[in-house]
């Protein structure tokens, strides 16, 4: 459930803070006089450079971010501090970028304030170093998303943001609708689901892979750990793995409509009659060395390839 | 008969109450075996009977203060919010959601059940499910307007493409009820449709 | 079917509406949800780490992740299921960071078996274990066990949880679940039958300093 909206925390603010400085400024000498202070609209930011916000914050053992953005680019990295830092820049005063802490528990929210804003105005990017240990909730609509050598549980969920992780670990959660995943050199549990988005898995290290989206396109190329299981799942989109005969696979691949194509030697190596019934060119199973991990790739209508690692 | 290595397979499905004529045959000739599936069944029963054991109150005096702390616990709620929450602000999607479920019944257990809806001679015509969620997606056109057009539009198109997918679904359901896969892939995609209103609905109440 | 949780108190609401509640943060759902299975997962814990100190700080560590993440619980696993798994991750983590070498399910189903022990003649009876398995001996033995084994069997003979569960908790197959239980019960028996010959060869020696002019 999604936390409601905070009110403006009272005097934390740079807006805010400008706002009553302004309000109780005397006229500078040289002004006309009877002009009023500049106030009220055009608080937060100075004229030309967007609003730039620097917190940072103490934490103890293990932290959690949450970050709630509407546009933006939202980029994450560890540090050898045990700070979490904040930097927020906006690029118009109708949204406030918010960053709370609460224990161990940072939140960071930029809330939009007026009706009818631009998706230019509505942009406010955030740069987060964390301790690396810390745990990570993104929501961000639209933009991009990265998350680079933090070692604890993430999760992301967005519409359209371009999602990156890399060099993580932990449970690793993403949900798209539209947008795509790239996950380089991620280890552990790792899950996917998107609506048309696709996803990109290269060199992960993980026990338990589960990929689905409607009409995106996943693509795999990784190792398989011994009693893993790999799931990839489409409806439309296209799915391919890079397999090698060397690897301990047991294979299941199956499309309703879409061709099954296979480069590699398996054993038995044979297209079964469909699991589901239908042509046998859809359906595909059969064992790489001793077999002892699961991929199950099933489309229903996309193409299947399994390309032999050179 | 089996070997000892091979009875070494049969040994936990016997444990489990499972009787095979080769597991029997071997036991009856081999005390080796039999004395090992005694002590195993003895180290099962003793187990079932190790104690659990109560963590200090200090463990939830100390989780509590910092669930605290991070703000994730607030006030216990007055009658007032019990109430509303009876009536919750989309009860339509909810409903919406609701169909779903009762559609992965009947998809998934069969034309037997009690919520398929048999009047139209195929029993997993789907029409009033459908119907609901034509319905909860003109509302969603014309009562949910979200900040950023892309954002909105993406929804839009995501929508119809999963209407794509499930008319697709229906056709080949309708034309072969025991079609398993277009019934399974016809529920994801109902599921994705309702997943995709009510993440709707909440950015909308947001006011996204 | 997982043991039973302790029955309900007076006063406590059905789980799924407590997991509803603690989803808008209501502290006595929160409360309830801590109480029904704090003492399961901190028996899990405390056996896999064998230090009470440690096992009260992974408790709270898994219940606290829980908690962080409850609103993304979705019903579609038990929630018993959803915690220890929780639970489970929290631990390995730990014993990760000790460098101890964990999950035997990580590793080729042949690198743990009773091979490594002394053969025995085929066709020769082997001792039974002696009337009863004495329950610190069976809890000391459990603490051998190595990491991987003494997850499964914990969840499966002490706590009762099914194969189909275990596979969800440990992402494993349900084969590699009842694979392992077996070998940690063949390696329980072992290590008991070790303790028995250790206790019966102290007993000759204390009988032989007795008899002694």
């Amino acid at each position: 459930m999604k936390a409601p909206l905070k009110p403006l925390p009272a005097g934390w603010t740079l807006g805010l803070s400008i706002a009553l400085v302004a309000a109780t400024a005397q006229a500078a000498p040289g002004t006309t006089a009877g002009a009023a202070p500049a106030v009220a609209t055009d608080l937060a930011a100075p004229a030309v450079a967007p609003h730039r916000l620097d917190k940072r914050f103490t934490v103890d053992g293990r932290a959690m971010v949450t970050v709630r953005n509407a546009q933006g680019a939202v980029t994450v990295k560890s540090w050898e501090r045990s700070d979490v830092e904040i930097i927020a820049t906006r690029s118009s005063d109708a949204v406030e970028v918010d960053a709370v802490q609460n224990g161990n528990r940072i939140e960071v929210v930029t809330h939009v304030l007026k009706q009818g804003v631009s998706p230019a105005d509505m942009q406010a990017n955030y740069e987060i170093h964390v301790p690396e240990e810390t745990e990570m909730e993104i929501k961000n609509d639209s933009g991009f998303v990265s998350v680079a050598q933090v070692y604890a549980d993430i999760s992301v969920d967005t519409v359209l943001s371009k999602v990156e992780l890399s060099d993580v670990s932990g449970v690793l959660t993403v949900h798209t609708v539209d947008g795509a995943f790239t996950c380089t050199r991620c280890v552990g549990r790792i899950e996917f689901s998107s609506t048309s988005g696709g996803a990109r898995f290269i060199q992960p290290t993980s026990r338990s892979l589960h990929a689905q989206t409607f009409s995106g396109e996943l693509y795999y190329d990784g190792t398989f750990a011994p009693n893993g299981t790999y799931r990839l799942t489409t409806a439309s989109g296209a799915i391919e793995v890079v397999l090698s005969e060397k690897d301990s696979v047991k294979l299941t691949a199956h499309s309703r409509t879409g061709n099954v194509e296979n480069q590699v030697t398996l054993k038995p190596d044979s297209h079964l009659p469909s699991l589901f019934g239908g042509r046998k060119e859809n359906s595909l199973v059969g064992t790489t060395g001793t077999g002892l991990a699961r991929l199950e790739l099933t489309s229903f209508s996309g193409k299947i390839l399994i390309r032999k690692r050179d | 008969m089996i070997r000892c290595d091979e009875f070494d397979v049969y040994a936990p499905a016997w444990l489990e109450g499972e009787r095979t004529p080769e597991a029997a045959g071997h036991l009856q000739s081999c005390t080796r075996c039999s004395a090992k599936l005694a002590d195993l069944a003895l180290i099962v029963s003793a187990s079932a009977s190790l104690p659990e054991l109560d963590p200090p109150e200090r463990v939830w005096t100390s989780l509590r203060a910092q669930l605290e702390a991070e703000g994730l616990l607030r006030e216990q709620k007055g009658w007032l919010d019990r109430v509303r929450e009876l009536f919750p602000a989309r009860p339509r999607t909810a409903f919406a959601t609701a169909m779903i479920s009762a559609l992965a019944v009947v998809l998934l257990v069969g034309p037997q059940s009690p919520v398929a809806d048999k009047t139209e001679g195929n029993p997993w015509n789907l029409s009033r499910v459908s119907e609901t969620l034509a319905s909860e997606e003109a509302d969603a056109s014309r009562n949910f307007h979200l900040r950023d057009p892309a954002v909105e539009a993406s929804y839009q198109q995501n929508l119809a493409m999963v209407d794509n997918l499930i008319g697709e679904c229906q056709r080949k359901v309708n034309e072969d009820p025991d079609d398993e896969m277009a019934r399974e892939y016809l529920v994801s995609a109902y599921q994705q449709k309702a997943d995709l209103l009510n993440a709707l609905s909440e950015r909308d109440a947001m006011g996204d | 079917m997982a043991r039973p949780r302790r029955a309900a108190e007076g006063g406590e609401i059905p789980e799924a509406e407590a997991i509803r509640r603690a989803q808008g943060g209501d502290a006595e759902a929160f409360e309830q949800l801590y109480r029904q299975h704090s003492r399961r997962v901190y028996s899990v814990v405390l056996r896999m780490v064998g230090n009470p100190a440690e096992a009260e700080d992974l408790t709270q560590e898994a219940f606290l992740q829980l908690f962080r993440k409850i609103h993304t619980f979705r019903g579609d696993a038990a929630f018993s299921t959803w915690l220890h798994r929780l639970a489970v991750n929290v631990v390995l983590m730990r014993l990760r960071k000790k460098a101890l070498p964990v999950t035997s399910l990580d590793e080729p189903a042949d690198a743990e078996d009773e091979s490594s022990g002394p053969k025995r003649d085929v066709g020769a009876a082997d001792p039974l274990i002696e009337g009863s398995v004495d329950r610190v001996h069976l809890e000391r033995a459990v603490a051998e066990l190595p990491p991987g084994y003494r997850m499964v069997f914990l969840l499966h003979d002490v706590q009762g949880y099914e194969h189909n569960e275990i596979a969800r908790i440990m992402d494993c197959s349900i084969g590699n679940s009842k694979s392992q239980l077996h070998k940690a019960r063949t390696r329980l028996r072992e290590i008991l039958k070790d303790f028995e010959r250790d206790r019966a060869r102290q007993q000759r020696l204390e009988d032989s300093e007795k008899a002694e002019p």
